[in-house]
């Protein structure tokens, strides 16, 4: 489609990348994909295997996409699929994995799938105008957890995959949104507008305890936990552009991870605990790059 | 790449393949449309020598963009944090700091209202100034510009950038065209990928035409001999004016030259990003250089966001916050602020007006399903170039967004201040009997 970046080294193997965290370091970022189109939330596969991934594939269109990182190919992870889906997320098996679809007009459920492609669960919107969005799959695969609009606020709720037994886990004014467990599924992480512009919160897995882990002018949003459970990483806007940020499970210690005079968005986690997988915006484009940690 | 595409569409029974040659025919090489309507000549110079309209098709939220409420309760204010500009006073909201930091070379007008509540009829009086009923509609505002300019070369003096007329849903904008002043002053459709190919739908019911390899009537006239085509049963005439447009300028190396975005630096096709919008945007850029008076820049064909088999316009009413968030701000922020920084660079945004909103705004307080609903009493637009003066902030919104302060300026007077930046005066207006009882804002002026 386009010319490389030339300052952008793509030209050995992923495995091989992950395998040697100092040649990643000498060679990133590290572009991913190449087509250019525009990205949005995506989701690492447990075993870092895979990244499943929001693309725009027309102007009509939110398309899902698989990318295999060991021969960095892409594919369309439902290829028949004819409304948009979005919004993917793995469970912590690395297998199941959550979606936003569209099923008519202004509306979208979450879909739950195993790995062979057997549907394991429909959380369906309510009547008229309605979807749910950011689905987190608990880790025991026992429940969805989800933010829905309702009585003009978001708040988090889980149910079991057939949407049944619904429970509430945030219910406070505002946008509660970007639910993610850490990875003993005891706590969560999410963004919330509760008391202002959005700021990122934990609480425990049954919604209780509800913590304010940042304070910062703009945007901070998209946590996710790290593997260890120890770290945190989010998007922010305190310094003018949408940038990544990682900072201690307590909120301490915030630090910036990117510096692009462009858009980094959407980020995840790598297994090892060092690396993430980001959406750039470079030059007008949208790839998924892989970048490292700045030393704790 | 400036490519025609292709698409199916259902054969016409009762225009056959040699009535269409014919038809092709008749329309000599270098003879344009504008020959065929009139061609006004002596015109007064007016300040802006092109208009390009942006139109946020679906109506953007004002307080969640361009008219935030930090102070307003939180069931209104919504969860952006707000920005300076460079403008004193004007706050925007965290979405948009690059527009943020060049509202010195514009101005706003915070307090817009409409009397159309759906997007249909909100539409039209947005693009015509009046209500579709009682008929007849009356003219884009473009149209009213291409009448009184008429054609440059064999450029058209109104395009319209989409993949077709604008809708919503199913049903199209009567306002998109013509109107009173009939269909020649329909706009030329043309559409643009997110990767800058162009296609000109006009063109796409003659399968396998490439311009590219059309270098005379004669070429073209073996291709039409060769290729196996389809005409809609419905709109003949219509298509047939619009089909001419599109053949004329394909037989102009210069028009054929406006049209192809390859021509551009990957640097400056990155300025715009890659969407249909950016790309579109800079299309409206290298369209007004050449010559043509009028485009309509539209975000999008159609008004819903997530409709399946729609593209994705303004209209909220679900991820209201994710969609301008994750989506269109982005789009918008990158495009249109390098649509001016572009118009600069190469000397046009003094003699180019940008008029950028959209037909209504939408609900200060939040739905119940977490967005917002349309709301005509209160909206913004943004002026840049082409006679308005910059860096003012024109009226105000209540402390909710919900209500114009002061006296409302409607869709009439918007099309009227264009026109008369445009060179139309009031003796003009008059004589071509359109935008009757509309006043220019004097306060951009």
């Amino acid at each position: 489609m386009r010319c490389c970046n030339r300052d952008m080294l793509v030209g050995f193997g992923f495995c091989a990348i992950v395998a040697s965290a100092a040649a990643l370091r000498a060679a990133e970022p590290v572009q991913l994909t190449r087509d250019g189109r525009l990205k949005f939330a995506m989701t690492v596969s447990s075993n870092g295997r895979e990244i499943v991934y929001c693309e725009l594939a027309n102007p009509a269109l939110y398309r899902l996409m698989k990318l295999n990182l060991q021969d960095r190919t892409s594919q369309p992870l439902h290829p028949k699929a004819e409304t948009s889906e979005f919004d993917p997320v793995f469970a912590a098996d690395g297998k199941t994995y959550a979606f936003l679809k569209t099923i008519g007009v202004l509306q979208a459920a979450i879909v739950i799938h195993d790995d062979m492609g057997n549907k394991l669960g429909q959380v369906a919107p309510a009547g008229g105008f309605s979807g749910l969005r950011s689905p987190a799959i608990v880790p025991d695969r026992s429940r969805v957890l989800y933010s829905f609009g309702e009585g003009g606020r978001q708040q988090l709720f889980s149910a079991k995959f057939d949407g049944s037994d619904r429970q509430t886990l945030a219910d406070t004014p505002g946008i509660n949104n970007w639910p993610a467990f850490s990875p003993d599924g005891r706590t969560l992480v999410f963004g919330s507008s509760r008391d202002a512009d959005f700021e990122i919160y934990r609480m425990n897995a049954d919604g209780s305890v509800p913590q304010r882990l940042t304070n910062s002018p703009g945007q901070d949003i998209r946590p996710k936990f790290s593997p260890d459970g120890k770290r945190i990483i989010f998007t922010s806007h305190r310094d003018g552009n949408a940038e990544i940020y990682v900072m201690q499970a307590d909120g301490s210690h915030p630090q910036r991870v990117t510096h692009s005079p462009e858009r980094d968005d959407y980020a995840d986690w790598l297994p090892d605990g060092e690396h993430l997988v980001i959406v750039r915006e470079h030059d007008g484009w949208h790839d998924l790059f892989s970048v490292s940690l700045p030393p704790q | 790449m400036f490519d025609v595409g292709s698409f199916r569409t259902k054969t016409c029974g009762t225009v056959g393949r040699r009535s269409f040659l014919r038809l092709a025919a008749s329309v000599p090489i270098g003879m344009g449309l504008s020959q065929a309507v009139g061609q006004q000549v002596e015109l007064p110079r007016p300040r802006a020598k092109s208009v390009i309209f942006v139109f946020l098709w679906g109506a953007p939220s004002h307080l969640d963009t361009c008219d935030p409420k930090p102070d307003a309760p939180l069931e209104f204010r919504g969860p952006f944090h707000p920005i300076a500009t460079r403008t004193p006073g004007l706050n925007f909201t965290e979405l948009l700091p690059r527009m943020a930091s060049r509202s010195d070379r514009f101005s706003i007008i915070r307090t817009h209202a409409t009397s159309e509540p759906g997007h249909p009829d909100g539409g039209t009086v947005a693009l015509t100034g009046f209500k579709e009923i009682p008929a007849p509609v009356q003219p884009n505002f473009g149209s009213i510009v291409a009448k009184h300019r008429g054609h440059k070369g064999n450029l058209p003096p109104f395009v319209s950038l989409a993949r077709g007329i604008v809708m919503d849903g199913a049903r199209r904008i009567e306002g998109y065209g013509g109107g009173t002043l009939s269909q020649a002053y329909d706009p030329l459709l043309v559409g643009c990928s997110a990767e800058g190919d162009v296609e000109i739908p006009a063109l796409q019911l003659l399968d396998g035409l490439n311009p590219l390899r059309i270098r005379d009537r004669a070429t073209l006239m073996r291709q039409l001999d060769t290729v196996p085509r389809t005409l809609e049963t419905m709109g003949f005439d219509s298509w047939s004016r619009n089909f001419q447009s599109a053949y004329d300028l394909l037989l102009t190396p210069q028009a054929r030259q406006a049209f192809d975005l390859t021509r551009e630096s990957e640097t400056t096709r990155g300025r715009f990003g890659y969407s249909v919008f950016g790309q579109s945007s800079l299309l409206a850029c290298r369209l007004v250089e050449a010559g043509v008076p009028y485009v309509q820049l539209n975000y999008s064909r159609h008004v819903e966001a997530l409709n399946p088999g729609f593209e994705f316009g303004w209209d909220t009413h679900l991820y209201n916050f994710e969609l301008l968030q994750d989506h269109h701000c982005p789009i918008l922020d990158r495009a249109y602020p390098a649509l001016l920084d572009e118009l600069q660079e190469r000397g046009l945004l003094d003699e180019t007006l940008v008029v950028l909103m959209g037909e209504f705004g939408r609900t200060p307080r939040i739905s119940p399903n977490a967005a917002r609903d349309h709301w005509p009493p209160c909206y913004f637009s943004i002026w840049a170039g082409g006679g308005v003066q910059p860096g003012r902030v024109i009226g105000s919104s209540d402390k909710r967004g919900e209500q114009p302060i002061g006296s409302p300026i409607s869709p009439l007077m918007v099309g009227t201040t264009i026109a008369e930046l445009a060179g139309l005066d009031t003796q003009a207006r008059a004589e071509m009997n359109v935008l009757t009882g509309g006043q220019v804002i004097d306060a951009l002026l």
